[in-house]
């Protein structure tokens, strides 16, 4: 280490001192090693019976009842935020939430519709549903009232046909003889409709629900695909965008590359630095966008399930 | 030499060998380096601090040989506070090589 040299490290380290004070101790050690010279010493040797560079520094410092180790904070200063700076990084600060709080806002809004979508669909969905079933309830018992009504009016022609003959032939039995028929017929006629209305009703009810779980299962497929093609566009997105970052980033290494073979290239460095970041930012923030199954449509099959 | 008992003793040399006479930085180093041997950087941040304790007062002076040297001078402040020093230097001296003395004795 020469003269010279020594001087500057030494001024490195006294950076916190007045400029007038650090000249002046210069100044002292510069003239010391002057003084060696003269003695007929090398640079090198006079430097070297100072010793540490650092503990010189310190010491140095102590006098002044500095903290040594106060450099290195001094040292960061010059990178540090202004006054000014720092304000209008709050400024920044401010925009960047006042942006984050209107996307978040978005967010929750769009969230918020595609869940009161989703509740209409499945409202639209259950009333549809029981509009089916119903109509078929209806219907089973409008039928069943029109056969009791038919069949009760076959019984009475039956009855009354029939009535004349065994009217004519025996009067004790007659009176016993229609009650019976008549009430076998009933009984017949009774069970028969039970059951023709009992199996149509099964049927009906059947139909009615496979059409609500066919209904369903649509609604279920339409969500499912919907979702499927709102995260894959995001996916692809973020892909593409991940893709870009990769190339920029292919850019930036040969760039650098050349940069330092003596390219004037620094500002395409930068921008290519700069489209790292965005398209990272961008793949993430893609990424980010995607539904997962135990969001709102999850939670819309959990309470269809409640039949 | 232990360099703990150094560092507390340079300061009553330094004291010492400006009060014969007003001296530069250099011909200090020198005088104070026959007496012990010591890290010839740090008689300069001691300079420094003694200085700006108003121990020492500085003035400038042309030499035949190069540039202008500073010259130390002891104020009267630095001649009170050096020979307090002595006498403490005396004292602990004295209590530690009779300490020493008493060791000897008993064995």
């Amino acid at each position: 280490m020469n003269k010279e040299k020594f001087l500057q490290e030494l001024r490195g380290y006294l950076q916190v001192l007045e400029d007038q004070e650090q000249e002046d101790i210069l100044e002292e050690y510069s003239q010391h090693i002057d003084m060696k010279l003269q003695k007929g010493l090398s640079e090198e040797e006079a430097i070297r019976d100072f010793g540490s560079m650092k503990e010189l520094a310190a010491e140095i410092l102590e006098a002044y009842h500095v903290k040594p180790g106060f450099r290195q904070r001094n040292m960061t200063v010059p990178f540090s935020l202004t006054k000014k700076e720092r304000e209008s990084g709050k400024f920044f600060r401010s925009v960047a939430d006042f942006w984050k709080g209107k996307f978040a806002a978005a967010v929750h809004g769009g969230k918020n519709a595609i869940q009161w979508l989703g509740r209409k669909c499945r409202n639209f969905a259950d009333w549809a549903a029981r509009l089916f079933r119903r109509k078929n309830d209806y219907g089973q018992t409008a039928e069943a009232g029109r056969m009791q009504e038919r069949i009760s009016v076959g019984t009475d022609i039956d009855s009354m046909s029939q009535l004349p003959e065994r009217y004519g032939r025996n009067d004790n039995g007659i009176n016993q003889n229609i009650k019976q028929e008549i009430s076998n017929k009933e009984m017949n006629q009774e069970s028969n409709k039970g059951m023709m209305v009992s199996g149509m009703g099964k049927l009906l009810r059947g139909m009615g629900r496979g059409i609500g779980m066919l209904w369903r299962g649509f609604l279920g497929l339409c969500v499912w695909g919907l979702r499927t093609a709102w995260n894959l566009g995001w996916l692809m997105l973020s892909v593409f965008c991940a893709c870009l970052a990769m190339i920029a980033l292919a850019g930036f290494g040969t760039l650098a590359v050349l940069l330092f073979q003596g390219y004037p290239l620094a500002g395409m460095l930068i921008i290519s630095l700069g489209a790292i970041l965005c398209f990272g930012a961008l793949a993430c923030g893609a990424f980010s966008m995607r539904i997962r199954k135990n969001g709102t449509i999850s939670q819309s099959e959990g309470e269809v399930q409640y039949e | 030499m232990n360099p703990q008992f150094k560092k507390g003793v340079l300061e009553l040399i330094v004291l010492e060998s400006v009060r014969k006479k007003d001296m530069y930085g250099y011909e200090l180093v020198e005088e104070v380096s026959e007496v012990i041997d010591v890290n010839e950087g740090t008689i300069y941040p001691l300079l420094k601090r003694l200085t700006n304790e108003h121990y020492f007062e500085t003035y400038l002076r042309e030499s035949s040989e190069g540039p202008p040297r500073k010259y130390y001078h002891l104020t009267a402040a630095g001649i009170l506070y050096r020979d307090s020093l002595a006498a403490e230097w005396e004292e602990f001296q004295e209590r530690v090589s009779k300490f020493l003395k008493e060791r000897d004795g008993y064995e």
